[in-house]
């Protein structure tokens, strides 16, 4: 047996132990449709609050129609569940940590070292795209990237709404495991970790506000 | 008028421009988008525009947002005409956000995914339409 189908085997065993009640295909069939409420849902949000804010000028309500009427036709295309052997859990812990890592890197050198936004998660972006050199030793680096290029989104939330390390941490797991949830799903689509992180902030900012 | 004209182009240029780094030149998107939002965004930190505090303080930001709708995949967007549509959506969302998701990390990003998210919507809807696939066979 290969050992790449023997390792998912293993995971998804271990993960059975653990969610005894979800098995896989149903666990992987929630995501799926997590995920198809998540992006269509985060649009529709923030295009209600970019046009429709202001009040419903027509020709903010006819942009606003459009860019709706399109992301529901893009839905189309993600509407099939595939079943695949990739295991969640196991990958689960080290995608919060590296998306948690690329967020407290970025907010710390907008904080610390007063740089821009832009320069702050560039300068972290590119470094994590060398981190691939490493795939010799560490199978698991050609993901960290994606990882630590969605935690930089997560850090570029100004210290006015992230009051705090808690906040970017907080944030940061959040969009660890909606990138767990959704890797499946709008494969291929630019600014899909920027919505990520967008949903994470959101969530946290909501969280922070009701219980902190 | 003119400076929204402006933004608009760096927007289509700056999603065409990492197209190219991502796919053409092999950089990967990742670091196609890091290098040239970074580039752009040191020039204007040290060379800030003396005319204009408007441009020096969004033309990093559009062109970083626009870098990652050129990270979409040749599967979603086969070709630039489609990748020049979707930055030009994601510059009619960018200029509409002003004071909205201010200071909310991954504002960018959503708005280049719907972007992208609209005009993979339309390719895929005409392509059911009969006229469309009539002229395609002609």
């Amino acid at each position: 047996m290969p050992r790449e189908t023997n390792y998912c085997i293993k995971s998804i065993d271990s993960q059975s132990q653990f969610f005894p009640l979800l098995n896989q295909l149903k666990l992987k069939r929630l995501f799926h449709f997590v995920s198809l409420a998540l992006f269509p849902g985060l649009n529709f949000y923030f295009l209600f609050g970019v046009f429709l804010s202001r009040g419903p000028e027509p020709i903010n309500l006819l942009i606003f129609s459009l860019l709706c009427i399109g992301t529901i036709f893009s839905l189309k295309s993600q509407l099939n569940f595939e079943q695949n052997n990739q295991a969640f859990f196991s990958d689960l812990f080290k995608a919060v940590l590296f998306v948690i890592i690329g967020a407290v890197l970025t907010f710390y050198l907008m904080l610390f070292f007063h740089l821009s936004a832009a320069i702050s998660s560039g300068i972290i972006g590119l470094g994590a795209s060398f981190l691939p050199l490493l795939k010799r030793k560490w199978g698991y680096a050609t993901q960290l990237p994606s990882l630590m290029y969605c935690g930089t989104f997560v850090g570029m939330t100004s210290p006015h709404i992230a009051n705090g390390l808690t906040f970017i941490i907080c944030a940061g797991f959040i969009a660890g495991v909606l990138f767990v949830v959704s890797r499946n799903m709008f494969i291929g689509f630019g600014g899909k970790l920027g919505a990520v992180a967008l949903w994470a902030v959101i969530i946290t900012s909501f969280l922070f506000l009701f219980f902190l | 008028m003119m400076n929204s004209i402006l933004l608009v182009g760096i927007a289509i240029f700056g999603a065409v421009f990492t197209s190219i780094l991502s796919i053409e030149l092999k950089q990967g998107a990742i670091r196609a988008s890091a290098m040239g939002s970074l580039v752009v965004a040191l020039y204007f930190h040290f060379l800030p525009l003396v005319s204009s505090s408007y441009l020096t303080q969004n033309i990093p930001l559009i062109y970083f947002g626009s870098s990652f709708v050129g990270m979409v995949s040749p599967s979603i967007h086969p070709n630039r005409v489609q990748i020049a549509i979707s930055a030009f959506v994601y510059s009619i969302i960018y200029l509409n956000t002003e004071g909205i998701f201010l200071q909310y990390g991954g504002r960018l990003g959503a708005s280049a995914f719907i972007g992208i998210s609209f005009t993979y919507g339309f390719q895929l809807a005409l392509k059911r339409v009969k006229f469309f696939q009539y002229l395609k066979n002609k």
